[in-house]
């Protein structure tokens, strides 16, 4: 709706008689209505991807892998194994999808990684989740008093999943998180 | 040239919008607009368009679908998918489709006319950014990608260990260490371990 807002004014500006100051103010509330419209598109993107609701977990994951491969902060390898197709109850995309967007972010905003890779394999009934990063690690004690709310964030959702979650990382030598959850 | 222009949209500020983009345009013929998928099937028994600007969110039908179904009752007819949505996995299927283009609504006037007259000569149309979102960063095609766990489970394999053996290694379970073995062997296209060996071994990961 706000593009076509966009539209509009975009046309009536060229049937308009403006004075000098007007036309200034015009042109500045347009840029300012297009980085809304940006902004607001980003972050309803990032709370609900469209491709998660429409294509399922495999397909938004791909596209997320995708998004951030083509920004060139993080070069992400994303490998799916016996996925294709496979319907997901809703709540487990959600979830699945949530614990690695949070981790990649972790990855882009500490490890100074240059690859990554997102796996999801399914085995008879259990789906695997694997994130890893070749980037400087951490020292997982600090796992136990982290003040941020992300790693609890993942926590809760490796709860609510009745999941098993493992976190292999070392410093100077990349970080590797596992999921394993029984569907 | 003049070109029979058809939009499915179901809002209809974009649809005043482009009308109003497009105005001045001498080649676009305006036939009309549909705001669902059952309207446009409807008034397309009646007039054929050249070129339709199809918006992949419907209220009735998803875009993507009304496409397919579309260009197997019409062929002639050339559709423009139009869309907010940037992703790769939108722009393919609605390809896959039968579109013959890709616009984001962020296009300007020039960007649309471009797509207009692209597609009504049968050519494929991608906007800028709908192009750029295609684009696929290089990948290593020829070298698998292998997990850290994967690695491990691969070098333990090699060394002849059982999986119980490699299990109580690692300290993982054993259904773990299966899953890793089948998954190795998916990646390298391997029918059988010693086959999985041999490629990871000409490929120096082991």
């Amino acid at each position: 709706m706000l593009s076509g807002i966009k539209y509009s004014f975009n046309t009536m500006k060229g049937n308009l008689i403006m004075t000098q100051e007007n036309a200034q103010a015009f042109e500045r509330s347009m840029d300012m209505l297009d980085s809304s419209i940006k902004e607001m598109r980003r972050v309803a993107h990032n709370m609900m991807p469209e491709a998660l609701v429409k294509f399922g977990l495999d397909t938004a994951l791909k596209d997320f892998c995708n998004d951030i491969n083509l920004t060139g902060v993080l070069r992400i390898s994303y490998q799916s194994i016996n996925i294709e197709n496979v319907m997901f109850e809703q709540t487990t995309a959600i979830a699945v999808y949530r614990i690695v967007q949070e981790l990649i972010n972790n990855t882009i905003k500490h490890a100074g990684a240059e690859n990554a890779i997102v796996q999801l394999t399914k085995a008879d009934n259990t789906l695997t989740i694997t994130v890893e990063d070749d980037g400087k690690g951490f020292d997982k004690n600090i796992l136990n008093f982290s003040k941020g709310i992300g790693w609890s964030n993942i926590q809760n959702r490796v709860d609510f999943l009745k999941a098993f979650l493992d976190v292999k990382t070392e410093k100077e030598k990349g970080t590797s998180v596992l999921v394993e959850i029984k569907l | 040239m003049s070109i029979k222009l058809f939009i499915v949209d179901d809002h209809y500020m974009v649809i005043e919008g482009i009308h109003a983009l497009l105005q001045n345009e001498s080649e676009i013929i305006w036939l009309g607009h549909a705001t669902n998928a059952a309207s446009c099937m409807a008034f397309l028994q009646h007039q054929l368009p050249d070129v339709i600007l199809m918006d992949i969110n419907l209220p009735d039908k998803s875009g993507i679908d009304l496409c397919k179904e579309l260009k197997s009752l019409y062929p002639s007819v050339n559709i423009l998918g139009l869309s907010t949505f940037n992703q790769q996995s939108f722009i393919e299927k609605m390809m896959a489709n039968g579109a013959s283009g890709y616009v984001l609504k962020n296009a300007s006037r020039q960007e649309l006319m471009e797509g207009i007259t692209t597609v009504v000569k049968g050519k494929e149309y991608l906007s800028f950014d709908a192009a750029m979102a295609l684009r696929n960063v290089d990948k290593n095609n020829s070298v698998p990608v292998i997990t850290r766990r994967e690695k491990e489970v691969l070098e333990l394999i090699a060394d002849g260990l059982t999986n119980n053996e490699i299990a109580k290694k690692l300290f993982i379970s054993c259904t773990t260490v299966d899953t890793h073995r089948k998954n190795l062997l998916s990646k390298f296209e391997a029918k059988n371990i010693a086959s999985l060996i041999k490629h990871a071994m000409q490929l120096h990961m082991l």
